[in-house]
């Protein structure tokens, strides 16, 4: 933080060297960084959460954590891919916070029979308003995390195999196996939910 | 016909769009295959809807994100100094408690080492080399014990054919036990005989003192262990529920004419 008024920084510069200058502490590259994958970040980051106020909470701590742990990226891979790892990675971690809350928000449900906390959207409901938009996202909100990832990272944002091969920090051919897992896993729960709609006979 | 199912699943899950002539034309004539298309292509429409949903405008500014770095660059720079402080404070404590448990060792050890019949086996040693406990033997034969931590410096005891060791009780570490020689000491055979007296057992005035019957039979112990601690004064154990009387040490007058023991520790 000791260049904290430093000029503005050659927008020409590549992610890798942008990263090497933020980690000497050139505020001016951080700030190049974090508008060139601010909106990238925070679109994954949406998808998987469905929340503004929690998305971007989200983003905060994903640059937070990748400044300060910047002397940790090896540039192995690229910076890019480094950056949506830890976004996974925190909203896994979110995704599990929520999960233990709704639990006990269930568990005291069962207990006190006065507290009541809004349940599952009605599929005739969602039906009325935005049928496809709304089932997609509810099987995909019943999907486990690490699913849910891949379905996000492969079918809403494409993103190639090798890519996600690289922020996984797995082979490619085993992405492709778990794309597919996902995919089944994820047509699962979305064929009640478009039967009940009526979009499937 | 099922490896052509399989394999159409398995073009599905791929996620191919179109199907080659062979897999269409079995497409038509299985159920399963039909229902599983059917399901992949409200799949894909779902998909499509989800992709042409707006994405929202991050609003986050980088001023926020700014100031949270500089807010935790500050925060985190006292831990770079308290954390090495820590870590000598551990070791100073550790070292502290280290040296405290090796001192109380070293001062209990030698009280509560020294047993009766350690110091019978050890009798010319301890009368040799002083220790915690220095016992000599003055020339009228009386042994004069001065127990360290038991009687302040200048007071000696003075017991006639008897010893003094000093032993830890739970309560009062540095109180010494007054203790009869044991039936077969193998000091000196003088004692011995004088033991075996049953005259000199009935004139042993500290047996009246100590509650052992004055003239008894020579199978019983002549002698118990005395468990009042030695101070000079009084003690009023509320737990027990007994008093112990100050002690008063020898003199000329607790001197008993007849006796043939040249001192007595004195009267409780």
């Amino acid at each position: 933080m000791d260049n904290l008024y430093a000029g503005a920084v050659d927008r020409t510069l590549t992610d890798e060297q942008l990263a090497a200058k933020a980690r000497e502490g050139d505020t001016a590259a951080m700030e190049e960084l974090y508008l060139r994958y601010r909106q990238p970040v925070f679109r994954i980051v949406y998808r998987s959460t469905r929340n503004i106020d929690e998305a971007e909470d989200i983003v905060q701590d994903v640059f937070l954590k990748a400044f300060e742990r910047l002397h940790t990226f090896r540039e192995q891979s690229r910076f890019s891919t480094w950056l949506m790892r830890i976004a996974l990675n925190l909203c896994t971690d979110r995704a599990r916070m929520r999960q233990r809350r709704q639990e006990l928000l269930e568990r005291e449900a069962e207990h006190k029979l006065a507290w009541s906390h809004p349940s599952a959207p009605d599929p005739m409901e969602t039906a009325q308003q935005n049928a496809f938009h709304e089932a997609f996202y509810a099987a995909l909100d019943q999907l486990p995390e690490h699913h849910r990832q891949l379905i996000i990272l492969r079918d809403l944002e494409e993103m190639d195999y090798e890519t996600i091969a690289q922020i996984l920090g797995t082979s490619v051919g085993a992405v492709k196996l778990r794309v597919m897992r996902a995919r089944r896993a994820f047509k699962a729960q979305l064929e009640p939910l478009l039967r009940a709609i009526g979009e499937l006979e | 016909m099922k490896r052509l199912c399989r394999e159409l699943e398995r073009h599905l899950e791929s996620g191919a769009e179109h199907l080659p002539d062979a897999l269409r034309a079995h497409l038509g004539a299985c159920a399963k295959c039909q229902r599983a298309w059917r399901l992949h292509r409200a799949y894909q429409r779902a998909l499509q809807a989800a992709q042409s949903e707006p994405t929202l405008a991050c609003e986050l500014p980088w001023s926020r994100v700014q100031a949270q770095l500089a807010a935790r660059a500050v925060s985190r720079r006292p831990l770079v100094w308290l954390r090495p402080a820590l870590g000598w404070g551990m070791a100073v404590a550790v070292a502290l408690a280290v040296g405290a448990a090796l001192l109380t060792q070293g001062n209990q050890q030698p009280l509560q080492g020294e047993t009766l019949a350690q110091a019978q086996r050890s009798e010319p040693r301890v009368a040799n080399a002083p220790s915690q406990t220095d016992t000599t033997r003055d020339a009228a034969g009386a042994v004069r014990i001065e127990a360290q931590g038991v009687a302040p410096a200048g007071i000696e005891l003075c017991v006639p054919n008897s010893r003094v060791v000093a032993q830890a009780t739970p309560r009062m570490c540095d109180s010494a036990r007054l203790q009869s020689p044991a039936p077969e000491p193998p000091s000196t055979d003088a004692y011995a005989a004088q033991l075996h007296n049953p005259e000199v057992l009935a004139r042993r005035p500290t047996d009246e003192v100590m509650g052992a019957p004055a003239s008894g039979s020579v199978s019983e112990p002549p002698f118990t262990v005395a468990s009042l601690p030695l101070t000079p004064f009084g003690v009023n154990d509320s737990a027990t529920g007994v008093e112990y009387l100050p002690i008063s040490y020898g003199s000329p007058s607790s001197y008993r004419e007849g006796s043939s023991h040249e001192a007595i520790i004195g009267s409780f």
